[in-house]
């Protein structure tokens, strides 16, 4: 199943965030978006996932304009786990992971098992009844991505879901997100880390300035001359190291 | 869990002080009980048409009371998680002053006589109109809706009591306006008829259906306008049938009873507090609790005699109060913090 996008471009008072960015995704794949800060990785995620309306272009999920699609259908194909989404009103993990069920409905017998699935499987289960505001940054990350599960979306975005976390949660999410692509969802996630994206992404996007700079997997695009131009630092092959680019 | 459980116990003990305050309005009053209670077997036979303070006074002012305690509890709790902002109600956003303008204009051209279901389109109107300028001109800066929300609703609010003067101080000869249009503005159960009732009934029951239909949309809506995209909610299309419901609620209670100020803010807060931000526990309990509370207020000044204070100075007066109490109280296990 394919996600495509053309020519994709936001503008906030005719600034371009992102401009002119055409991708194609595919399912059973993990696919990581990397950028330097203000490159435009929120903005595109936010944008795929109809949240955003984009300025110019179009969003193509298997074949059908997602323009065309209603908000409920939209979130039936798409779900976006935000990056620490501020917390107004202090809901326990059970009501918050239900949330996600709003597109099939909220109190069906089906969305108490779906919902009691997601948490079993990001490993929340035992927190249910725990206001938000209790959880550890990496635990609250979990409870979005099983709200995400909950809404039965093919496809998952995620907004650099690791910030923030230790190492042991990083690799917790890292391998969740894993077997969600091996159970054929299509992920794709905004990520900072160059050693993560390497070690779990299948294709890497890089994105320069609101623009796709280029695609592919990692041996074939990460090159001293791209960290240089994109993120201004050098990459000594030898050490491992990476140092500080002239500007 | 332990929230529903306690949620039994909180509509429980709100029913309980709801069911105590009718029977007291019932039955307190001048004309004595069994005077009362005689006329009102011989009008239920059919022997009586006089005049009966059980039929046509204190039914009348009861259903009032709970209709606007339940009506400003509820609009209040629908607009905090609306916006998302815990200091937002009717009558700090300015719509409570939008329908008062409306209604004062109303006495003014004294069509109230004439058109006696002018009085709460009026209010209703007033109140709708103003909740669409304050939210529209807050959104007119990207990103500071929530932060403009507030400061809008007090410059709107300003303006409207502004002309309100205006048009009182215009009309200072018109001493029995003045009268009628100050004793409304105070908020007063005094009097109440069946007609009160029926300018006021309808627009409330479809009102807090609307909130309860809305139940899980105020949910979603309560983490914010993109994780409610998100999710699947229609935003705008549910937050101008929300606008609607708010402006019918406040509506009825303006035109039946006048302003409550205070009571929008407060109540749903503790409500909140107490039993976390679940819409599908925070309406009924804030009906509930918010009937309960009005009628307690009503019972208060009627028992204690205070004939110089009305139920709005009285709501006034407890919630500010209360609310500077919780604003600088330390904070410890709440559910979120204004």
């Amino acid at each position: 199943m394919s996600f495509d996008i053309h020519d994709l471009t936001y503008c906030i008072d005719s600034h371009p965030l992102i401009q002119e960015i055409s991708l194609s995704f595919h399912s059973g794949i993990l696919y990581g978006i990397l950028g330097p800060n203000g490159s435009g990785k929120s903005t595109l995620l936010k944008t795929m996932s109809g949240i955003w309306k984009p300025t110019k272009g179009r969003i193509i999920w298997q074949g059908a304009d997602l323009s065309q699609f209603s908000r409920i259908a939209m979130s039936q194909t798409l779900s976006l786990v935000p990056q620490n989404p501020p917390l107004y009103f202090d809901f326990d993990v059970y009501s918050m992971v239900t949330m996600g069920r709003y597109a099939h409905g909220c109190r069906t017998p089906e969305a108490r098992h779906r919902v009691e699935d997601s948490l079993r499987r990001v490993d929340a289960w035992q927190l249910r009844d725990q206001l938000l505001s209790q959880l550890s940054g990496g635990e609250r990350q979990r409870i979005y991505i099983a709200r995400a599960l909950a809404t039965e979306a093919p496809i998952l975005l995620l907004d650099e879901p690791t910030s923030y976390l230790d190492l042991r949660h990083q690799l917790e999410i890292w391998h969740l997100l894993r077997l969600l692509v091996t159970e054929g969802k299509l992920v794709i996630v905004a990520v900072h880390d160059l050693l993560a994206a390497q070690r779990f992404c299948d294709q890497l996007v890089v994105l320069n300035r609101g623009r796709c700079q280029t695609s592919g997997t990692y041996a074939d695009i990460i090159t001293p001359d791209l960290l240089q131009e994109v993120f201004g630092v050098i990459h000594d092959t030898n050490s491992g190291d990476f140092k500080l680019a002239k500007r | 869990m332990k929230r529903q459980k306690n949620f039994t116990y909180w509509l429980l003990g709100s029913f309980l002080l709801l069911c105590l305050g009718s029977i007291f309005t019932l039955i307190s009053g001048e004309t004595p009980w069994e005077k009362v209670w005689e006329g009102f077997i011989l009008h239920l036979q059919g022997k009586s048409n006089l005049w009966n303070p059980l039929l046509d006074e204190r039914i009348p002012r009861l259903i009032v009371l709970i209709c606007t305690g339940a009506s400003l509890a509820l609009s209040g709790a629908v607009m905090q998680s609306m916006f998302h902002n815990p200091l937002a109600s009717p009558s700090v956003l300015g719509i409570s002053s939008g329908g008062c303008l409306s209604v004062i204009l109303i006495f003014i051209f004294d069509l109230r006589y004439t058109y006696p279901y002018a009085l709460p389109l009026a209010a209703f109107a007033g109140c709708f109109v103003t909740l669409c300028l304050v939210y529209s001109l807050s959104r007119l800066q990207e990103g500071k809706c929530l932060t403009n929300l507030i400061l809008t609703g007090i410059a709107i609010s300003t303006l409207l009591i502004a002309v309100q003067g205006l048009l009182l101080y215009a009309l200072r000869d018109r001493w029995q306006l003045i009268q009628t249009i100050t004793e409304w503005e105070a908020g007063s159960t005094i009097d109440r008829s069946w007609q009160h009732v029926h300018m006021q009934l309808p627009l409330t029951l479809v009102g807090l259906w609307g909130c309860w239909l809305y139940r899980e949309e105020l949910n979603i809506l309560a983490l914010g306008e993109e994780e409610a995209a998100n999710l699947g909610v229609n935003v705008q299309r549910v937050r101008w049938r929300l606008f609607l419901c708010i402006s019918l609620l406040t509506g009825g209670a303006l035109a039946a009873v006048g302003m409550i100020a205070f009571f929008g803010l407060v109540l749903p807060h503790i409500v909140r507090r107490l039993q976390g931000p679940d819409h599908l526990i925070l309406i009924p309990l804030c009906m509930v609790a918010g009937a309960a509370v009005l009628t307690f207020f009503d019972v208060c000044l009627r028992f204690f005699e205070w004939h110089d204070v009305s139920i709005g100075n009285l709501s006034a007066i407890i919630g500010g109060s209360f609310f500077l109490f919780l604003l600088f109280r330390p904070h410890k296990n709440l559910a979120y913090s204004p």
